[in-house]
C-alpha cells in the first residue's frame, strides 16, 4: 500500500502553490506610443541678407534702384513628419529708417519678391507692394501642399527689387524682413 | 485569478538634432532680415540751353560805356536731385578782359561786375554779386531730399570801378558762374 | 651638352568684381559768361568853350562864324580864335588825324580868279589839339588850296574831352602880313579823325 502513502504526501505539499486547478488565464498589455506632428525649419543661412548699396551711383539711373542680383537663403534640413504641410512666406518691404514722408519724386520703400522652393511642387511666393511712403509694406503667399512627410533644404530667394514708381531713393539705411512659416496645410490664413 | 502584468512605458524620444523637445510643434517660423543702404548723393541735372551766358557786345558804341540793357537767357539744370538734406552754392567771377591784361588806363576799366542767382532749389535763391565784399546769400540750405529744376541767371551788370568808366577794347571778356549742390548731414 | 630651359609662365586669373563707384555727394556745374568790347572810337558834337572865344560868334551847328573877319579900315584880317571840346573815346591804341580841306580859308566864290597885287586871297590859321596826353599843333599856310593833314599816334585808350583850338592871327595873309583881303566869303573845313593805326 505504497501508492497511498505517496499520494498523501503529494497532497500535503501543494497548499502553498496557487490554485491552478482553473482553466488558462490571459494577461493583456497595451502599449500606446504617440509621435506628435512636428515641423522644424532649419536656421536661415544667412540670417541677414545685406544687399549693400541699393541705388545706382552713375549713369542714367543715378539715385534710382540699382540692378540687384537675386539673393538666396538656405533653411537646411527643414522637415515635417506628417502629410499635408505647406510653406507660407510673409515679406515686408525694405523701408528707410527716416520715417518722414518723402518729398515728391522720392521713395523710402523698396519692394521685392520672396520665393520659397524645394518643399512642395508649387513654390511659395510673396511680392511686396509698398507705396513710396512705406505704407502697405507686407505681402504673404502660400505654396502648394506637400503630401508626404519630408526633410529638405528649403531655398528662399529674394529677387525683383524695385522702387514704387521707380522714384529716386531717399538716403539712409533700409530694413525689411521675410518670415517663413512651415506648418499644416489646414491652418487657415 | 488573473494578474495583470504592467510594463512601464518608456516615453518614445525623437532623437533628431536641434530639437528642443518641449518647443516642438506642428508649425515652425523663421525670420530672415534684409538690409541695404542708399548713400547721400547729388546729381546736377541735365543742362538745357547753350551752357553759357553770351552777352555779345558789352558797350554802347556811341559812348564806349557799358550797355544798360545787357541780358542773356537763364540756363536750366533739369532733373537735379539730392537724396538727403543739401546746400546749394553759387559763385561767380567778374567778366574780365582776357587779352588786355595790363592795368586799364585812366578813365577805363577792364572788368564788369554782375550778380548770379540760382533759384528753384531753396525758398530763398542763392545769389552772388561779384563786386560784394561778402556774399552770405551765396549758400542756401534745403532741409529735405529734393528733386527739381534749377534756373541760373545773371543780372545787375556794372562796370568795375564806376559807371562813368569806359571798357577797354577786347574781343574776349570772360567770367564764370559755378553752381554746386552738396549733400549735408 | 646643350641644356634646354623651359619657361613657364603662371597666370593668375582674378575673378573680377566691378568696384562700386563712390556715389557723388556733390555736383557742380560751370557756366561761362562771355562778352566782347569791339575797338570803338566815338566823337560827340563839339561844344564851344566860352572862355576861349575871340571874334567868333559861336558854333552854329558845326560852323564857327567869325564876327568881324577884316578890319573895316585896312581890310586886313582880324585875329579870331575859338576853343571847342568834343566828348570822345577810343578804347584802344589809335591814331588822331587832323585834316584841313583847303589848307587855309579860301574864297568860296570861284568866280573870283583875280589875284590883284598886294591883296591877300587866302588866310592861314593854326589848330592846336589836346587829347589825353597828346598835344599837337597843326598849321595851314594857305599857299595852295588843297587837302592838308597831320597824323598823331596815341599809345593807349583815351576817354574824355578832345579839345580843338582854332586861331587866326591878326593880319594873317597868304601874301604879306596885314595885306588887305579880296572881298568874298572865306571857308575851310577842319576834320578830326579818331581811327585805328
Amino acid at each position: 500500500m505504497k501508492r497511498l502513502v505517496s499520494l498523501a504526501l503529494l497532497a500535503m505539499a501543494l497548499p502553498a502553490a496557487p490554485a491552478l486547478a482553473q482553466s488558462t488565464a490571459t494577461g493583456n498589455v497595451a502599449i500606446d506610443g504617440r509621435v506628435a506632428p512636428v515641423c522644424i525649419l532649419g536656421d536661415p543661412n544667412p540670417a541677414l541678407v545685406n544687399l549693400g548699396q541699393l541705388s545706382a551711383s552713375s549713369g542714367p539711373r543715378t539715385g534710382k534702384i540699382a540692378t540687384i542680383t537675386p539673393q538666396t537663403v538656405q533653411l537646411p534640413a527643414s522637415f515635417c513628419n506628417f502629410a499635408g504641410s505647406v510653406v507660407r512666406v510673409t515679406a515686408t518691404a525694405l523701408t528707410s529708417s527716416d520715417t518722414s514722408v518723402p518729398q515728391p519724386g522720392f521713395s523710402r520703400a523698396v519692394n521685392y519678391t520672396a520665393t520659397a522652393t524645394n518643399w512642395a511642387a508649387g513654390a511659395s511666393t510673396a511680392t511686396t507692394n509698398a507705396l513710396r511712403d512705406g505704407t502697405s509694406p507686407t505681402a504673404s503667399g502660400l505654396g502648394s501642399t506637400q503630401p508626404l512627410p519630408k526633410i529638405a533644404d528649403i531655398a528662399l530667394t529674394l529677387s525683383n527689387f524695385t522702387a514704387p514708381g521707380d522714384l529716386i531713393l531717399v538716403a539712409g539705411t533700409y530694413n525689411g524682413t521675410v518670415v517663413v512659416t512651415l506648418g499644416p496645410a489646414a491652418v487657415a490664413d | 485569478m488573473m494578474k495583470r502584468l504592467t510594463l512601464p512605458l518608456a516615453a518614445l524620444a525623437l532623437t533628431l538634432p536641434g530639437v528642443a523637445l518641449a518647443q516642438a510643434t506642428d508649425t515652425s517660423t523663421k525670420t530672415v532680415g534684409i538690409v541695404g543702404t542708399v548713400p547721400q548723393m547729388c546729381f546736377a541735372g541735365t543742362l538745357t540751353g547753350s551752357g553759357s551766358f553770351d552777352l555779345g557786345i558789352l558797350i554802347d558804341t556811341t559812348t564806349g560805356q557799358l550797355r544798360n540793357d545787357l541780358s542773356a537767357p537763364a540756363q536750366m539744370l533739369v532733373g537735379s536731385f539730392c537724396s538727403s538734406r543739401s546746400t546749394i552754392t553759387v559763385s561767380a567771377t567778374p567778366l574780365v578782359a582776357q587779352d588786355f591784361t595790363a592795368a586799364a588806363p585812366n578813365g577805363f576799366s577792364r572788368s564788369v561786375d554782375y550778380t548770379a542767382t540760382a533759384s528753384g532749389w531753396t525758398t530763398t535763391p542763392a545769389s552772388f554779386t561779384t563786386s560784394a565784399a561778402s556774399n552770405p546769400a551765396a549758400i542756401q540750405t534745403r532741409p529735405t531730399a529734393f528733386t527739381g529744376d534749377i534756373a541760373v541767371a545773371i543780372s545787375g551788370f556794372a562796370t568795375t570801378g564806376g559807371s562813368s568808366l569806359r571798357l577797354v577794347a577786347d574781343e574776349d571778356y570772360r567770367g564764370l558762374v559755378t553752381v554746386t549742390i552738396a549733400a549735408v548731414n | 651638352m646643350r641644356s634646354l630651359t623651359l619657361f613657364t609662365v603662371a597666370t593668375l586669373a582674378f575673378a573680377g568684381q566691378a568696384l562700386a563707384q563712390t556715389p557723388p555727394t556733390s555736383a557742380t556745374t560751370d557756366l561761362p559768361v562771355t562778352g566782347r568790347v569791339p575797338q570803338t572810337c566815338a566823337l560827340q558834337p563839339g561844344k564851344i568853350q566860352p572862355g576861349g572865344l575871340n571874334n567868333i560868334a559861336g558854333l552854329d551847328g558845326d560852323t564857327l562864324r567869325i564876327i568881324q573877319f577884316t578890319d573895316p579900315a585896312t581890310l586886313a584880317v582880324r585875329a579870331a580864335s575859338a576853343s571847342i571840346n568834343f566828348e570822345a573815346v577810343c578804347n584802344f591804341p589809335h591814331a588822331v588825324r587832323i585834316e584841313s580841306q583847303n589848307n587855309g580859308l579860301w574864297p568860296v566864290d570861284e568866280r573870283i580868279t583875280d589875284r590883284p597885287a598886294g591883296f591877300a586871297f587866302a588866310v592861314p590859321y593854326s589848330a592846336d589839339i589836346s587829347w589825353g596826353q597828346l598835344s599837337g599843333h597843326f598849321e595851314t599856310n594857305a599857299k595852295v588850296g588843297a587837302l592838308s593833314q597831320q597824323l598823331y599816334f596815341v599809345d593807349n585808350a583815351v576817354a574824355g574831352n578832345f579839345n580843338l583850338r582854332i586861331a587866326i592871327d591878326e593880319g594873317a595873309s597868304n601874301v604879306e602880313t596885314r595885306a588887305p583881303l579880296v572881298a568874298g566869303t572865306y571857308v575851310d573845313t577842319v576834320r578830326i579823325f579818331l581811327e585805328p593805326r
